[in-house]
């Protein structure tokens, strides 16, 4: 018996190798969750970023919630007080963020006693395609509510993948020092260091602003927006609803797909800051990352819209044209009552605008 | 109690610690079975504690008709009725009544029901035949019918092998334990690793048949063939591998039933305690093989039909009997020349008789196994006219993909993946033919052997994982039975 327990035990220790080798490295970064290592694969940011809020719940009282897509929104341009109170921003902004877990989010902060006094939420057409259900299956996605059901399943999972190789190596080469900086922005602000600079001269590879057709399939995260509008309204929390810019690829795709009708339920149950036409941002890529990803410029001039004075707004909406007749559609406010004019406007834009010509133009 | 559950590894657990304490520091004959009969029980009414009056109920007319059938043999007719009552009305009133009404009763099956009976109409039997003595002891007789580990699935136990086993003292043999773990991790493993993987593309590709295509179906159906192989054997591996580890002997179910020559050499390999149940209480008391050609014949189709009857009430199990009933005359008639065949080809056209006659136990209905029978028949035109017809348009590769319908399994990498686990199962499953794989594996050097067990633990705890992450269901075949 007691030899038999031995080699039992030994065989438990040489299993166990595997599963304390798959947590060191963990590809996700949810076994290290105050310790972001920075690879070449995303750690699942909505489980590591509402996990440390909750546990730093006096921190932050202000949040911008969205995609990763938001992740240039610049947390230092955003609104310092509201209603005669400091406002400490976090942007909780991830991949493929959608609505429906942007108000889990929201509902998980304010039950965990976070004061939440203001949203800044931005969505596009992700919200058309993403959903909840899928992305508890993506280990870059679960959410921090299924941890909350279930600590214990919710790690096993993450014991499952064998890491890859590359990351391993990654792993172990990692300089905790040599990345401070960039660490220090994802706690204290949620987002990447922030460059403003946007080179127009630069050389764009301009494959990178192909979009890949989606899978749109009939949505109701519209309803999820119209649930975060009445939290917010029920919690005394302000929200600022927005669209983000798009890539004119993105936008082309998205718009066929149906994106205007999506935008019309939105506009029939809350008011949002409509930044989804075609502008100059949006249709020369070096504003862009790559056809997803706008420049923190953009966001920039997003928040001054949003948060300016009305002559920074005006100069910012200038800066923005594309040509004089759609001076106010980037960011112009949109309402149950004022949509299907806005809607004609974004279609007539849509048919007027060469193309190829900008292509050939930007086909550097 | 699922095998692969925490539950059950914990429940295991606290059983072995209690029944080897009791058989090494105060062994009574009877605590050690009370144990096993708590056990046994517990084990049975995690289930659904509604079930309990059934396995009750089982065990009295086991005792009771036990004791009247060896003084009066004719009482063997009404113990008989009485004894498969529950299991008619259980699993065939829906059945019976299907023709006048298209309402159902809500019955749940209790567990085991068709093994439980078929073990305690054999003790029946076995007494009125004057092959063992009647039991005495309640307790024994109620182990006997509820053994926990074979109490869901079998292997089907005889009175005569399992009462004496279950009266003797069991010290803890490293041995035995060691060989039960192995059994129980291999069973295991043909479960997650294999049964689950194929399952994720047969269930798709027979859900709605008629839109599959042929060679989609025709796959599916050599895959369906493994699938419940490595199922219901990995089950029974691990049902022996805990009766082992107990120092209980239960007998083997399998035996390399796919590398048979003939399909009635598969039947001496597969479900080896139902075939061996059928022949003794059905077949060869309908007269078996020492009565008239023609009858002989009848005497097969009707032992056949009496096993697909006693795997469901449906009318595709009914189909499934004949079939085989058929493939037993037809051998039967055959045999000379079958015989003059080369053995691999035998193997062959035993392995594709077998999978055909899978597909009217796997299918819903029989309309479902007659579109299916037809487009596997005419998958072979399908197959060479789509890829004529498709091949300028999308290619070699995207044709195949499509008439497999592979996008059910997220295309060409996860099938590949799925095959390699086969082939590596297939390998190891010829090679244990040759020689047992437990003596294989216990005759290699030790840190090779240790190896193994860390590579495979491994992956079938990766495999373990992932399904449970993925909802995938760990609950076998034969359960349903």
């Amino acid at each position: 018996m007691k030899k038999f327990c031995l080699k039992i035990a030994i065989l438990l220790f040489f299993i166990s190798i595997r599963f304390f080798y798959t947590a060191y490295i963990d590809t996700y970064n949810v076994f290290h969750p105050y310790n972001v290592r920075f690879t070449e694969a995303e750690p699942n940011k909505n489980f590591i970023k509402t996990k440390y809020v909750v546990e730093n719940k006096d921190k932050f009282n202000a949040f911008v919630l969205g995609s990763s897509r938001v992740s240039y929104i610049p947390i230092d341009f955003l609104p310092k007080f509201f209603d005669g109170e400091p406002l400490n921003w976090y942007n909780m902004t991830y991949s493929e963020g959608i609505p429906e877990e942007n108000f889990l989010t929201l509902k998980t902060f304010v039950e965990k006693g976070v004061d939440v006094k203001m949203i800044l939420m931005a969505f596009d057409s992700i919200a058309m395609y993403a959903n909840y259900t899928d992305h508890q299956h993506q280990f870059l996605r679960m959410s921090y509510q299924e941890y909350e059901k279930n600590p214990l399943k919710y790690y096993t999972q993450y014991l499952m993948p064998i890491p890859d190789f590359s990351i391993a190596t990654q792993i172990v080469r990692y300089s905790k020092k040599e990345n401070i900086e960039r660490s220090k922005w994802f706690y204290e602000y949620g987002t990447n260091i922030q460059d403003f600079e946007v080179n127009l001269e630069e050389k764009t590879d301009l494959s990178r602003y192909e979009t890949i057709s989606f899978d749109y399939s009939e949505t109701e995260s519209w309803k999820c927006l119209q649930a975060i509008k009445n939290y917010c309204d029920e919690k005394n929390i302000e929200l600022v609803l927005v669209t983000n810019p798009m890539y004119i690829t993105n936008y082309k795709i998205s718009v066929e797909k149906g994106y205007f009708d999506f935008l019309e339920k939105v506009a029939g149950c809350c008011e949002f800051y409509n930044f989804s036409c075609l502008s100059k941002y949006t249709t020369i890529p070096n504003y862009f990352h790559e056809f997803s990803h706008y420049k923190s410029f953009v966001g920039l001039e997003m928040t001054k819209i949003l948060f300016g004075t009305e002559a920074e707004k005006k100069d910012a909406k200038q800066r923005a044209v594309l040509n004089s007749d759609d001076s106010d559609l980037f960011g112009m406010k949109v309402t149950r009552e004022n949509y299907n004019i806005v809607k004609q406007r974004l279609i007539r834009q849509l048919e007027f605008y060469d193309m190829e010509a900008a292509v050939s133009k930007y086909n550097h | 109690m699922n095998f692969i559950s925490l539950q059950f590894l914990l429940f295991f657990t606290i059983v072995c610690v209690l029944y080897y304490l009791i058989q090494h520091y105060c062994f009574r004959e009877k605590l050690s079975q009370l144990l096993l009969l708590g056990a046994s029980l517990c084990f049975y009414c995690f289930a659904s504690i509604k079930f309990l009056p059934f396995l009750i109920f089982s065990f009295a007319v086991t005792f009771v008709f036990g004791h009247l059938v060896k003084k009066i043999k004719s009482l063997f007719i009404a113990a008989m009725i009485i004894d498969v009552l529950p299991l008619l009305f259980f699993k065939y009133v829906n059945f019976i009544i299907s023709p006048f009404t298209s309402e159902k009763l809500p019955l749940i099956l209790p567990l085991g029901i068709s093994f439980i009976t078929f073990q305690s109409l054999s003790y029946l039997a076995d007494v009125r035949n004057g092959k063992i003595a009647v039991e005495k002891d309640p307790v024994s007789i109620f182990l006997f019918v509820s053994f926990f580990p074979v109490v869901s699935s079998g292997p089907i136990q005889r009175a005569e092998n399992l009462i004496p086993q279950l009266k003797q003292k069991h010290l803890f043999e490293y041995n035995h334990a060691t060989d039960g773990m192995k059994l129980f991790i291999w069973g295991l493993a043909k479960k997650v690793i294999i049964a689950n993987s194929l399952a994720s593309y047969v269930d798709e590709i027979y859900k709605i048949p008629s839109e599959a295509h042929g060679p989609a179906l025709l796959l599916a159906t050599f895959l369906y063939s493994f699938q419940i192989y490595c199922d219901f054997s990995g089950y029974s591996d691990m049902a022996i591998g805990v009766s082992k580890f107990l120092g209980f002997d239960v007998g083997k179910n399998f035996d390399h039933p796919y590398l048979s020559n003939s399909c009635g050499e598969f039947w001496k390999r597969w479900h080896i305690s139902l075939s061996s149940w059928l022949r003794d209480y059905v077949y060869i008391p309908l007269g078996g093989s020492r009565v008239p050609v023609p009858r002989i014949y009848l005497n097969l189709i009707m032992t056949f039909l009496v096993s697909g009857i006693w795997h469901g009430a449906a009318w595709t199990f009914v189909v499934w009997g004949l079939i085989h009933g058929i493939y037993q005359c037809t051998g039967r008639l055959l045999k000379s020349i079958n015989e003059k065949l080369p053995s691999a080809l035998r193997i062959f056209i035993t392995f594709c008789l077998i999978s055909f006659a899978w597909i009217f136990f796997r299918v819903e209905s029989l309309n479902d196994g007659l579109i299916i029978a037809k487009k596997i028949f005419c998958s072979p035109i399908e197959a060479s006219k789509s890829l004529i017809e498709l091949r300028p348009e999308i290619g070699t590769k995207a044709a195949v993909k499509l008439l497999f319908d592979l996008d059910v399994v997220d295309g060409y990498k996860q099938m590949s993946y799925i095959i390699l686990k086969l082939l590596c199962f297939v390998f190891i499953d010829i090679l244990s033919a040759r020689k047992d794989g437990l003596s294989r594996i216990n005759s290699m050097p030790v840190i090779l052997r240790w190896i193994i067990y860390v590579i495979f633990l491994n992956v079938i705890v990766s495999n373990l994982l992932a399904e449970s992450a993925n909802s995938i269901s760990t609950n076998f075949i034969y359960n349903n039975f």
